[in-house]
C-alpha cells in the first residue's frame, strides 16, 4: 500500500477551495478514495493509497482529479487532449524477448516547479516499484526534450559498447560497468543477467539517453527546474501495463497545465503505435443487480449521481445505464468493480447495516472438540498450558534432542513410525533467520525451549501443548500432513517415568483410549525409561525421561519427564 | 480475656514450652531454652519466631563470642589427639622412638609427652617412656579436652561465657594448642513481653489436637480435646494451578461466539498450495504479495499435485486470463499451473474458505470460519510475529449484499469486541469486491482501531469454483483486539514462554 507524500497547498490549489482542511471533515473523502490520512502536520499530508490496483491515484494530481468528483466540483471524464505529431521512435526486433514494449509522449510548456519535481519522482518510485514490479513490469524515463535529435531508436547495445555517463556519475561508463559499479545498475542487474545484449535508447546522433530500466544518461535524462520540454518515456515487458503506465503519466503533465504531444513507436512486426492512448471501454449495468447486491433499493438517478461523482460518463435508460470508463481505470475488470463504486460514492453510511440471522447451524471441528477435551483434562492435572511457534530450526528439533548424535541419526530414519521421531520435516527455502527457519515435525522441543526461559522460576514446572506439526508425506497432494499432538512435561527435582505415566494414564483414560506402553529407545530419552505409546496396534508416540544430556543441551538443570503423542491417529 | 484465651489456643506445644519457659526466667538464650524446654536449637528458633510475629516474645540480637576449632583442631573430631595416642601406643608395649616415626610426627610427640608430663602420668627414665599408675587410668577414661571435641560434631555453639567449667577449661588448654578459638556469632536473646506473660497465665492446661487424623475422628479424641486455634489470616506458600493459555483461552471464545452465531469451523493443512491460497483467490501470479518477501516457500518437494483439481485449476486459470465464464475481463496474462502447484507455508486463512468452497460437502445457504495460524516472512519485534493466528469466515447466500455484510460486522464488533460504537470505510482487497473495513471505538485507547475487514468475493473468485450464490467473506484482527483487552504492548507474548505470566494471567 503506498504512502503518498503531498503538500496540503498543492493538493488544495488542484482540487479547489471545496477541499476541507481539518482531518476529521477530510478524512470521510479521502476514504472514499480507499485511503487513509497517515499524517497530516502543517502543510505535509501523508495519504496511505488503500488499492493496489489503481496506480493513478499514487500521486498528488489523480488523489485531487478524484476528490474534485468526490467533493462535487467536476463530474464525469476529464477529456484530455493529445496533439498529433512526427515524434517518431524505431524499436529493434531482437528486444521481442527481453523488453519489447515503448511508449511515449511528449510534454511542452510545462513550467517544472521544485515541488512538481519532487511528486514527479515519487509518483514514479511508486509506479516502477509496485504496479511496474520494482522495473521489472515496468518503467519510467525523463527527458529535456530539446536536447534530443529525432528519430530515437529503442535498440540493443553489447555490453562492452555504447559508453556513457550514467545519471550523477561524471565519467563514461560501458553498460556492462555500470552494471558493476552503479547503485542503481547494482540494484537492477539482476534484470539484464545473462543476456548478451540490454536494451538502449538513443537519439539521432547516437547520444545514449538512457539504458532501460537500469538508468538513465546524465546528459540528456534528467529534467530540472529549467526544462519546458518533457519526453516521457516508459518501457516493459507487457504491452497494456507500458501504456497505462504512460496514460498516467502523461494526464499528470497535462493536469499541471503541460501540452500533449503523440509519439509514434516503429514497431518491426506491428502496426505502428501512436501513444499515450486515452480509450474508454464501456460497460452496461443494471439498476437492479445494483440494487441487489447492495442490498438497498436504488433509483437509476442515484446510480448515475454516484458514478458521475466517480468520474465515469454515463446515461441512464429507465434500468440500464451505460457506463464509460476512463482509460486509467484498468482495474475495472467486472460490473462489480462499477457496483463499488456506486456504493462508495452513493456514500457508504447511507446503507444501514441489516441484521439478519444466519442460514445455518455453527459447529465445532472435530478437531477442536478433541483438543479442548484433551488440553481439559491436561489441566485437570495441574499443568500449564502454553502455545509456541510452529516454525522452529534442526538444532532446536534434532540437535538439541540428541537426534544427530551418532548413530541416532540412523535410528531416526530406521525409526518405526514418522510420528515418533520428526522423520521427514519441512524446512522453507527462504527463511528470513536460521531461527524459524523449519516447520516443527514434534512439539517436546517446543516444550523444552519453554522451559529453558523459565530457569529461575519456580518449580515444579507442568506444561503441555496441544497444537500442528507437519510431517513430509510425498503422496499426500501438500506433501505433508499437518497433525494434531499433544505433548506434555514436568520437571522438577524428583521428577520421574512415573509421573509422565501417570498423567498420560488419566488423559487417556478420560478419553476411553486403550493405550499400551511398549518398551522402546529414543535417543532423547534415557535408555531403558523410555517408551512407545500404542493406541490399536499402532505407535501414536512415546514417553520417558528426558537424557542428561538433552538437558543440558537446554541448559536445564532439573530433570525432566513428558511424553508427546498424535491425536489424529 | 477473649482475646487471650484465642492466643493461647492458637500456640503450638513448642510455643507454649517456650513461652512458660521465658515466663520463668523472663529472658533467656537459645541455649538456656534449649536446656530448659529439652527442644533442639532450630526448634527453639522456629517457635520464638512464631512467638514474637504474635507480640509475645521479643527478640534482640547480640554478638557473642563462641568456640570453635581451628582448621587443626577439627582434624581431631575424627582422629585421636596425640596424648591419647601415645598413652594406648604406650599401653601396647611401643617404645618412643618408633612411636614417632609409626604413629605421629615430632610436633604432636613433644605436644603429648608435655600433657601428660604435666599430668604427672609418665616416668621417663635410662630413656626409656612408661606410664604410672596415673598414667595407666587414662587408658580408660576421657580427658576433658576429648569430651569438649567430642562435642563438635553437632552444629550447635558453644557461647564461651556459658560454658561449663570443665569445657571452660578445656578450650583454654586447646587455644594455647593452636586447636581451639574464639569466633564472633550473633546470638538471639528472647524476651517475655507484657502480652506474652498473660497470655502463658492463660495457657489451659491438655495437649491440643493439631493435624486432625483419620486416627482422631475414629477414637472420638476430638470430642474431648480442644483443638489449637489456627491463624487463619497468615499468608500461605503459593501453589500454581494449571491453567488455559490466556490467549489460546480468547480464541475459544471467539470460536464459541462464532458457532453461536451460526458459523460452521474450517480446517486445513499449514503447508498450502500457492493454488488455495493465491490463485483461487484471483491473485495473479506476479502479485507482490506472492512475492519471495511474502511467502515462505518449501524447499523440498517445491510442487504439490493439482491432479485431484484438474477441472477447477482450468476454471481458475481462465478466469485470470481472461476471466473466462465470470463476465469479467480477467488479469490478461498468460496462467502458470506450475506456480499454482508450488508448496508454501499458508499466508491467509482465506485458503481455507478457498477450499471449503470447492468441498463436495458445501452446504448452500452456509456459513464458515476458521481461526487460522498463518506465516509472512518477517524478523521478529514488538509488531510483527513471524506466524500468527487468523479468524476469517463466509457466508453464501443467495439474499447476501453489502447491507447484511454491514449487519453481520456490526453483530461481530459487538459480540467479539464488545464495541457497540464502529463506523465503516472503503477499502481494497484483491479477493472482494465491495470490500469494507471496519474501525471500531476503543474506550481504554481512546481511539478508533481497525478491527475487521471484510467484502463481498468477486465473481472471479466464486465462479469458477462453481459457487453461483454471493459470498460475504470476512476476517478480524483477533491478536488486536486481544492486545488491546489485555494492554499487550510486545505481540510476541501472545506466545508468551514467560511461566510467571502464564501462571498469573487472569480469567
Amino acid at each position: 500500500m503506498p504512502n503518498i507524500d503531498v503538500s496540503f497547498s498543492d493538493l488544495k490549489k488542484l482540487v479547489g477551495p471545496k477541499l476541507p482542511s481539518s482531518v476529521e471533515k477530510l478524512e470521510p473523502y479521502i476514504w472514499m478514495l480507499k485511503s487513509e490520512i497517515e499524517n497530516f502536520e502543517g502543510d505535509a499530508l501523508t495519504i496511505k493509497v488503500g488499492d493496489t490496483n489503481r496506480p493513478d491515484l499514487w500521486c498528488v494530481e489523480g488523489l485531487a482529479r478524484e476528490l474534485r468528483g468526490a467533493l462535487d466540483v467536476e463530474k464525469g471524464i476529464k477529456e484530455y487532449k493529445v496533439r498529433a505529431s512526427d515524434y517518431r521512435i524505431f524499436v529493434n526486433q531482437k528486444l521481442e524477448k527481453i523488453r519489447p514494449y515503448i511508449a511515449c509522449v511528449v510534454v511542452k510548456n510545462i513550467k517544472l516547479t521544485d515541488e512538481l519535481i519532487k511528486q514527479i519522482m515519487q509518483q514514479q518510485d511508486k509506479i516502477d516499484g509496485t504496479y511496474g514490479r520494482k522495473r521489472a513490469k515496468t518503467s519510467i524515463g525523463l527527458y529535456n526534450l530539446d536536447l534530443l535529435a529525432w528519430p530515437l531508436k529503442y535498440g540493443i547495445t553489447k555490453p562492452d559498447e555504447n559508453a556513457f555517463v550514467p545519471l550523477t556519475f561524471t565519467e563514461k561508463l560501458l553498460p556492462k560497468q555500470i552494471l558493476e559499479k552503479h547503485p542503481k545498475g547494482l540494484e537492477y542487474q539482476h534484470l539484464l543477467k545473462g543476456l548478451s545484449y540490454y536494451p538502449i535508447f538513443t537519439d539521432a546522433k547516437n547520444n545514449v539517453l538512457s539504458m532501460p530500466p537500469v538508468i538513465n544518461s546524465n546528459d540528456l535524462g534528467q529534467v530540472n527546474e529549467k526544462t519546458t520540454n518533457v519526453l516521457v518515456e516508459v518501457t516493459g515487458t507487457d504491452y497494456e501495463s507500458v501504456n497505462n503506465v504512460l496514460r498516467i503519466m502523461a494526464i499528470t503533465f497535462a493536469d499541471r497545465g503541460g501540452d500533449l504531444y503523440s509519439v509514434i513507436i516503429d514497431y518491426p512486426s506491428r502496426k505502428p503505435d501512436a501513444t499515450p492512448h486515452f480509450e474508454t471501454r464501456h460497460y452496461e449495468i443494471k439498476v437492479d443487480d445494483v440494487s441487489k447486491l447492495l442490498g438497498e433499493k436504488l433509483s437509476a438517478e442515484d446510480v448515475v449521481k454516484a458514478l458521475q461523482k466517480a468520474r465515469y460518463n454515463v446515461s441512464a435508460e429507465k434500468n440500464l445505464i451505460h457506463v464509460t470508463i476512463p482509460s486509467y481505470r484498468t482495474d475495472i475488470m467486472h460490473q462489480v468493480d462499477i457496483y463499488e463504486d456506486v456504493a462508495i460514492f452513493h456514500g457508504l453510511d447511507k446503507f444501514t447495516p441489516e441484521s439478519a440471522a444466519l442460514p445455518s447451524v455453527g459447529k465445532l471441528s472435530e478437531n477442536e472438540k478433541l483438543s479442548r477435551k484433551i488440553r481439559e483434562l491436561c489441566i485437570g492435572t495441574g499443568a500449564q498450558e502454553i502455545m509456541s511457534f510452529v516454525l522452529t530450526n534442526n538444532e532446536y528439533l534434532f540437535g538439541n534432542m540428541n537426534m544427530l548424535a551418532e548413530g541416532a541419526s540412523e535410528q531416526r530414519l530406521a525409526g518405526p513410525s514418522q510420528t515418533s521421531f520428526g522423520l521427514g520435516v519441512i524446512e522453507i527455502d527462504n527463511p528470513v533467520s536460521f531461527t524459524y527457519s523449519v516447520v516443527r515435525s514434534w512439539l517436546l522441543p517446543s516444550l523444552l525451549e519453554f522451559l529453558s526461559k523459565n530457569t529461575a522460576k519456580e518449580f515444579p514446572q507442568k506444561i503441555f501443548e496441544v497444537g500442528d506439526c507437519v510431517i513430509l508425506n510425498a503422496k499426500a497432494e501438500v506433501g505433508s500432513d499437518t497433525v494434531r499432538k499433544l505433548a506434555f512435561a514436568f520437571s522438577d527435582t524428583n521428577a520421574n517415568f512415573t509421573d509422565a505415566k501417570q498423567a498420560l494414564e488419566a488423559v487417556a483414560g478420560a478419553l476411553g483410549w486403550k493405550i499400551i506402553f511398549v518398551e522402546h529407545e529414543h535417543p532423547s530419552f534415557i535408555s531403558g525409561r523410555s517408551a512407545a505409546v500404542m493406541k490399536d496396534g499402532k505407535q501414536i508416540g512415546f514417553i520417558g525421561e528426558i537424557h542428561p544430556q538433552v538437558i543440558k543441551n537446554w541448559n536445564l538443570g532439573m530433570p525432566v519427564v513428558g511424553f508427546e503423542v498424535s491425536l489424529n491417529t | 480475656m477473649a482475646n487471650l484465651t484465642k492466643l493461647a489456643d492458637s500456640l503450638q506445644d513448642n510455643e507454649i514450652h517456650i513461652l512458660k519457659a521465658l515466663k520463668r526466667h523472663g529472658q533467656a538464650s537459645n541455649a538456656e531454652l534449649q536446656a530448659d524446654t529439652k527442644l533442639d536449637q532450630s526448634a527453639v528458633a522456629r517457635s520464638a519466631l512464631w512467638l514474637e510475629n504474635k507480640g509475645l516474645v521479643e527478640i534482640k540480637e547480640t554478638k557473642i563470642n563462641v568456640a570453635a576449632l581451628t582448621k587443626l583442631g577439627k582434624n581431631y573430631i575424627t582422629e585421636n589427639l596425640p596424648e591419647r595416642k601415645l598413652v594406648e601406643a604406650l599401653a601396647a608395649g611401643v617404645t618412643a622412638d618408633k612411636l614417632i616415626t609409626k604413629f605421629m610426627d615430632a610436633r604432636e610427640f613433644n605436644a603429648a609427652l608435655g600433657y601428660w608430663r604435666q599430668k604427672s602420668a609418665i616416668i621417663i627414665s635410662k630413656g626409656k617412656t612408661e606410664l604410672n599408675e596415673a598414667g595407666l587410668s587414662y587408658k580408660d577414661k576421657k580427658t576433658i579436652e576429648e569430651k569438649f571435641i567430642s562435642k563438635f560434631n553437632s552444629a550447635e555453639d558453644f557461647v564461651i561465657s556459658e560454658l561449663p567449667p570443665e569445657d571452660r577449661e578445656a578450650f583454654e588448654r586447646l587455644r594455647k594448642r593452636g586447636l581451639a578459638t574464639s569466633d564472633v556469632r550473633t546470638a538471639r536473646i528472647f524476651t517475655i513481653t507484657d502480652l506474652g506473660a498473660r497470655v502463658a497465665d492463660a495457657v489451659r492446661p491438655g495437649e491440643k489436637i493439631g493435624q486432625i487424623t483419620p486416627a482422631i475422628i475414629k477414637s472420638g479424641e476430638w470430642a474431648s480435646k480442644q483443638f489449637r486455634r489456627f491463624d487463619v489470616e497468615a499468608r500461605v506458600p503459593e501453589i500454581f494451578i494449571g491453567k488455559k493459555q490466556a490467549y489460546v483461552r480468547f480464541l475459544e471464545e471467539v470460536k464459541d461466539e462464532l458457532v453461536a452465531l451460526g458459523f460452521e469451523e474450517m480446517t486445513g493443512p499449514l503447508v498450502e498450495l500457492s493454488f488455495f491460497n493465491n490463485d483461487a483467490l484471483y491473485m495473479p501470479q506476479d502479485h507482490p504479495a506472492r512475492g519471495i518477501h511474502d511467502v515462505y516457500s518449501v524447499r523440498d518437494p517445491k510442487y504439490g499435485s493439482l491432479d485431484a483439481h484438474k477441472h477447477f485449476l482450468k476454471e481458475v486459470a481462465t478466469a485470470h486470463e481472461n476471466g473466462g465464464r465470470t463476465g469479467s475481463t480477467g488479469w490478461q496474462y498468460q496462467f502458470n499451473e506450475k506456480e499454482a502447484a508450488r508448496l508454501i507455508l499458508r499466508t491467509q486463512g482465506t485458503a481455507l474458505s478457498a477450499r471449503t468452497m470447492m468441498s463436495k460437502n458445501l452446504k448452500v445457504p452456509g456459513a464458515y470460519f476458521a481461526v487460522a495460524r498463518v506465516f509472512r516472512p518477517d524478523v521478529l519485534d514488538a509488531t510483527h510475529l513471524v506466524e500468527f493466528n487468523q479468524t476469517e469466515g463466509i457466508v453464501l447466500d443467495e439474499n447476501a449484499s453489502l447491507r447484511k455484510l454491514l449487519g453481520l460486522l456490526a453483530e461481530f464488533a459487538k459480540k467479539i469486541t464488545g464495541s457497540d460504537k464502529v463506523r465503516f470505510r472503503p477499502h481494497y482487497f484483491p479477493y472482494t469486491e465491495p470490500s469494507i473495513e471496519v474501525d471500531i471505538w476503543s474506550p481504554a485507547l481512546n481511539k478508533w482501531v481497525e478491527a475487521l475487514g471484510a467484502g463481498i468475493f468477486r465473481p472471479e473468485v466464486t465462479l469458477p469454483l462453481g459457487v453461483k450464490v454471493p459470498v460475504l467473506a470476512w476476517g478480524i484482527g483477533v491478536d488486536r483486539l486481544f492486545m488491546i483487552r489485555e494492554s499487550i504492548k510486545d505481540i510476541r507474548q501472545l506466545f508468551s514462554q514467560d511461566i510467571s505470566w502464564l501462571r498469573g494471567a487472569k480469567v
